[in-house]
Formats: structure tokens, sequence, C-alpha cells
């Protein structure tokens, strides 16, 4: 509990082993009659072993969908996701199912993800069930170790939901995830429900028990200072695609997007002289409908920078190293 | 300093539930100036949107405000006939909700809904009221006015429905604005431009805002005071710049330091605040906030401070204060906030 004021050493070094890697994706859904809403469109990364990779992005832009599909949870349209070296898109059944103890995801809404009617310890305890791993006492007794794990009072394993908190709920959605010892922990936006005290606390949680037990987040929220703030790394998705990925530090620090720019201005911070001498980079308008997304670069339409039509709203910028391990998808990113 | 606008005194808004009786608002007073741009913050149930709603007598049933003042005018609002209140409504002083989405009407054109604000309160005809909405379709910068004053709600963006609705709350100039977590359903980039639109608007318009939010951001941009409520009553208030440079409050101090940066350039640790905000049914005696509180004293068990100055224009309810809690608990550099970490005082049985 007590803490060092301190950097804390990142877990993941550069030569961390790749745990998670994308190629390609694409997800499209069929939206009315010769519609497509083109959700994830081409995206590439990796996730090495012991990190935090943060994704950020504003509603619409695809970040859900992309937890969903690294976790094998909805199916791709096109692309590769690998665990370690084995191709998840290519194996179905038993050897899928096998595959997905190493991946949990705990969701934004703790209300609606708990089963109002099973006990926390049954809740906790399915997982475990599902997959034979223990039952009667020992498997009490892993209960009762997730709990304590997540700051919950064992003996709380025979309440219902309803009788906790939203904070404690999302401690109960955490252990239910960590009961299968997994090594991938999709977070979907799971603090953005809480009030800023309660954040903390989680966030605090998330990053004690990646140390403890080497965990590897992929952690997706819309709000770009707590994503940088638990992060290693950091990538901004505009309307289904990567426009940048870079160290946390370097995101703020140096932005190579535009789009990454504007979103950290317009972030209010929580200092009166710091926020009241800050511009607003102002962004006109919204993100425009990802059934027909704009040409070329499909920030253009929003861009303070971008020269149209040539070559901003005809040729689509590549995601290209612009810094070591860098990556934006700009024409003009040194103008940023 | 003028004179207020807006005296709320002693305010108190309960809900009666099955459970007992739930003190939302307990004690609740301050005073908005014209022109003025004034934050409630705090975390969900602490009474803030009830604060809200209970100046304008728009408390939801069961609850009903069961005491206090709102003084507008040398009226009180809370003494009012419905009819003489319902002109006070959107014609002195309008309100802006959180979700603009069910706020308006999604049947009726959006320019006309605007109309209707004023064809409410004034003697305007309908053509002018028409006439006059698309001009503040304009002002709140709606591009396409006319034509977008023509259509129907589900038409229109999130940003540009939050817009129509100040659209909407501005309709009859009013003296004061409330704003009900106005951005908290929006995008980060359309929540700066809506918040851009206010900042402008109270400085063009004259008009008082009073920004209700749980997003301490939010207030460091737009507010120049600013109240902090906690479990229905208010721990703390004053000028903006000085209670974020200086907290006297210990919920205020450890909600600021709970925040993550995106400016910060070193990992460190949030400050959490342990546990939870109390149950409103069973209020812990004392402080509200002991049992939370790491500098907590004995006194706090047992007996409820009061709000008095702590300093020039600053109120905080604490019979500590982070003056104190600097010099003598060695605040700044504390590790450890679990409650009575810092005090030594542990006392009683913490009730998680």
């Amino acid at each position: 509990m007590a803490e060092a004021l301190v950097d804390i050493p990142r877990p993941a070094g550069d030569n961390a082993p790749t745990l998670i890697r994308v190629e390609n994706l694409v997800k499209h859904f069929a939206a009315g009659i010769g519609q497509t809403v083109k959700a994830v469109d081409g995206v590439s990364f990796d996730i090495k072993q012991g990190e935090t990779l943060g994704l950020v992005g504003e509603s619409g832009c695809g970040k859900s969908t992309l937890g969903r599909l690294v976790m094998q949870l909805i199916p791709v349209s096109s692309g590769k996701v690998f665990l370690d070296d084995v191709e998840l898109t290519s194996i179905r059944g038993e050897k899928l199912r096998q595959k997905r103890r190493q991946m949990q995801i705990i969701f934004q809404d703790p209300y609606a993800s708990l089963d109002p009617r099973m006990t926390v310890g049954d809740i906790i305890a399915e997982p475990l069930v599902n997959f034979g791993v223990m039952r009667g006492r020992k498997l009490n007794q892993r209960v009762q170790e997730l709990l304590r794990v997540v700051g919950l009072n064992p003996n709380f394993n025979n309440r219902y939901p309803h009788e906790f908190s939203g904070g404690q709920r999302q401690r109960i959605g955490i252990a239910r995830a960590l009961a299968l010892n997994p090594r991938l922990i999709v977070c979907d936006e799971a603090i953005s429900a809480l009030d800023v005290s309660i954040q903390a606390q989680i966030v605090n949680l998330l990053e004690d028990l990646q140390r403890e037990f080497k965990l590897t987040y992929l952690f997706i929220a819309h709000d770009l200072s707590v994503v940088r703030h638990i992060s290693d790394r950091v990538m901004v998705m505009y309307l289904g695609k990567i426009i940048e990925i870079a160290d946390s530090v370097e995101t703020y620090s140096s932005p190579k997007h535009p789009y990454t720019k504007a979103l950290l201005s317009a972030i209010p911070l929580p200092d009166p002289k710091v926020q009241r001498g800050r511009r607003l980079v102002e962004l006109s308008g919204e993100i425009p409908s990802p059934i027909s997304p704009p040409s070329g670069c499909r920030f253009h339409t929003r861009c303070p920078i971008a020269r149209l039509p040539t070559p901003c709203a005809e040729l689509e910028p590549a995601l290209e190293e612009k810094g070591r391990a860098h990556l934006a998808a700009c024409h003009f990113s040194q103008d940023v | 300093m003028a004179s207020p606008i807006l005296q709320v005194k002693d305010l108190r808004t309960e809900f009666t539930t099955h459970d007992g009786v739930v003190r939302a608002v307990d004690g609740v007073s301050f005073d908005l100036y014209p022109g003025e741009s004034l934050g409630i913050v705090g975390e969900s149930g602490s009474g803030k949107s009830v604060t809200a709603l209970s100046l304008l007598r728009l408390v939801p049933s069961p609850g009903r405000v069961v005491g206090g003042q709102v003084l507008f005018h040398n009226d009180d609002l809370l003494q009012l006939s419905d009819e003489d209140m319902r002109e006070i409504r959107g014609r002195d002083i309008a309100m802006i909700f959180q979700d603009p989405q069910s706020s308006l009407n999604p049947v009726l054109r959006t320019g006309f809904q605007i109309a209707e604000a004023m064809l409410a309160h004034q003697r305007a005809t309908r053509a002018q009221s028409l006439r006059r909405a698309v001009e503040l379709l304009k002002r709140v910068r709606i591009p396409a006015a006319e034509s977008r004053a023509r259509d129907y709600p589900h038409q229109l963006s999130g940003g540009m429905r939050q817009r129509a609705m100040i659209a909407m709350g501005l309709a009859n100039a009013p003296a004061i604005l409330i704003a009900d977590e106005p951005t908290t359903a929006l995008d980060v980039t359309v929540q700066a431009q809506i918040l851009e639109l206010l900042a402008d608007l109270n400085q063009e318009l004259g008009a008082a805002v009073v920004m209700i939010t749980h997003n301490m951001g939010v207030v460091a941009g737009l507010c120049t005071r600013v109240i902090v409520m906690y479990a229905g009553k208010i721990v703390e208030q004053g000028p903006v710049e000085q209670i974020f440079e200086n907290p006297q409050h210990p919920y205020t101090w450890s909600l600021l330091k709970s925040i993550p940066r995106v400016d910060s350039l070193r990992h460190e640790r949030l400050r959490s605040i342990e546990g939870i905000a109390p149950d409103l049914l069973r209020p812990p005696r004392g402080c509200r906030f002991h049992p939370r509180c790491p500098f907590r004293v004995e006194k706090c068990f047992s007996e409820e401070p009061s709000l008095k100055e702590v300093k020039p224009d600053q109120l905080a309810s604490c019979w500590v204060t982070m003056d104190r809690a600097r010099a003598e608990m060695g605040a700044d550099t504390l590790l450890d906030i679990r409650p009575g970490a810092a005090s030594g005082v542990h006392p009683g049985e913490l009730v998680d």
C-alpha cells in the first residue's frame, strides 16, 4: 500500500518477447443493405510480454471492436492474430478454447457484467469450473485467495453483486479475470464508469497485479490521461485505423499526428494556471461516419494542417516510423 | 464585490426511501454573483446535481426540498407559487442537462423547440421566435443554422444537440445558466468545443454560469470559484486558483492527488482515496469524510466541523485543515494514504 512516489520500473524491457501480434486486421459489420461499417480497417501492432499497451480514441473509432478481435470474441473479417506463435485466427473449437484461457477481459460496466443471481464466489469460480481446473475445498480456497488479491474481504464470497459498490464490483470482475492465471488481460474502459477517487484505487490495483503476476495489458479507454498514466506505449485510433503508436511519455511530449495533438490539448488539466494559458487545438466538427470514411487520410476533414486536396484527401498515409519506436500515419508529421 | 444574484441558505433536500430518509443535500449555503462562473464538483452521490435541481424546484419524487431558502431578487424561490416559479424557470434561470438526447423532444423540429422556450415566456410571435431561434443556433456556432433549425434532434450529432440545448437555455437571455454535467456524455474533442462555447457565452452575455461537474479539469478551465461537495455537504469553497494551489480540506487535497495528469512526465503512483463514499442512509457521525481521511483526529469521529473561513475567501469544514496536516503530519511526503495513516488515529472499526 505504501508505495514510494518514484518512477516505477516498467516490467517490459525493449527485449521482452512478443506476446500478441496482430497483422492487417479488418472487421467490417453489415449495416443495412449494401452498407458496411468499417469498424477496424487494416490494423497491425504487437504487444510485448509484461507490457501495458494503451489504446485510445473517441467513440466509434473501433477500439472496443479491436479488443474483442484480439481475444477472438468475434470473428475477424480478415487478418491474423497471433498469441506467441500460434495463429488464433486459424484455430477453432477446443484448441482455441484452451488458448483463450490465457486471455481475459474486464468490461466497463461492473453492473452489467456480473450475473445478479450468482454469488460473488460462484462468479469468480466459474472460469475455474468451466475449465475443470479445480473443485471442492481447493476451489473455495482459490476464490478466497482471489478476493484477497483484489483487496476484498475473503468472506464476502457468499454475497451477491448488488451488495457491492461500483469500485468493489470492478474488483470482482478483476478477480474473475485473474482466476485462470491469464497472461493477457484486455481492460475495456474498465475504469470509465467509476468515480475519480475509485478510479485511482483500481489503477493502482491493476499496476500491483501486473507486477505480481507478470501480466500483459491491453488497456482500452477514451480518457487519454488515464491511458497515458498506466501504459508503456500508447496507440491512438481514428475511424478504424491506428494513426500513432509511441512510448507514453513521447506521446505527450512530441506527438507526431495532429489528431493525437488535438486529443491531448482537448483534455482539461486540473490546474487553473496551466489550463487558462493553454490553447485548444480547435478541431472543427465531429468524427465522420465509419460507413463512408473520408478519402485519403481519414482525418483530413478535421485536420488543422491538412493540405487539400493533394496529398491528404487523395493519398492514405502509411503508419511509418517517425522516430525511435514511434510510428505515425501522417504526410506532414514534421509540422505537428 | 457586487451583491449576489442568488443566495442559497441552508438548503436541505431529502429522499424518502423504503430504507429510510436520504439527506442528499444537507444544509448547503452559497452565494452566486452576477456574471461569475461557479463550479460545483463532487463524486456520485455528493449531492451536486440534487443541489442544482433543488434551486429550480425540479427535484424528482420521492425527493423534496425540506428546508432553507433560495433568494433571487428578494424572492425566495422555494416559496413562490408554481405559476411564478414556471415564469422564473427558463426566463431568469435556465438549465442544461447531461444528456441532450433525452432532454430534447424527438418529434419536434429543433428550431421550434428553441422558439417554444421564448413563446412560453414572451409575447413574441411565432415567426419572430423562429427567426430568433436561428440566430441562437448561429450564436452557439452551429453551421448552416437555417437548415439545422428544421432538423429533428436525431438528425443532429451529440455535440450539436448539446449546442441546441444551450441555445434553448439562452433563448430568454437568462441571468443564470445552470449546466449539469453538460459535457460528460461527449467525446473529449467535442467537450473542448462546448466548454469553449460556454466560456465565450459567459463573457459575451454576462450570464452567471453554475457548472455542475465531476471533472476537476473542467472547473480549472472554466470557473472562477468552486464549491467541493462530499456526502451532501459543502466541504470546501473558494477561488479556483487558490483551492487548486492550496486546498485545505483533505478530501479536496486527495481528489486532486488522485487524478492522473496527461502532462506529467514521470510515472507517479496515484494517491487514491481509500474506502468508498458513505451510505447517506447512515452517514458517519462527526465529519463525514473521517472514515477515509488520513489526517483525522479523535474529534473528527464525534463532532461535525462547520464550514468556516480558513484563508481569505476560502472556506473549509475540517478540524485539522491541510496547513496543519502539512506542518505536523508531513502531508507533502506522505506515502501511505490509508485512513488515519498520517495522524495515527485508528479508533473504531472501518465500515467498508
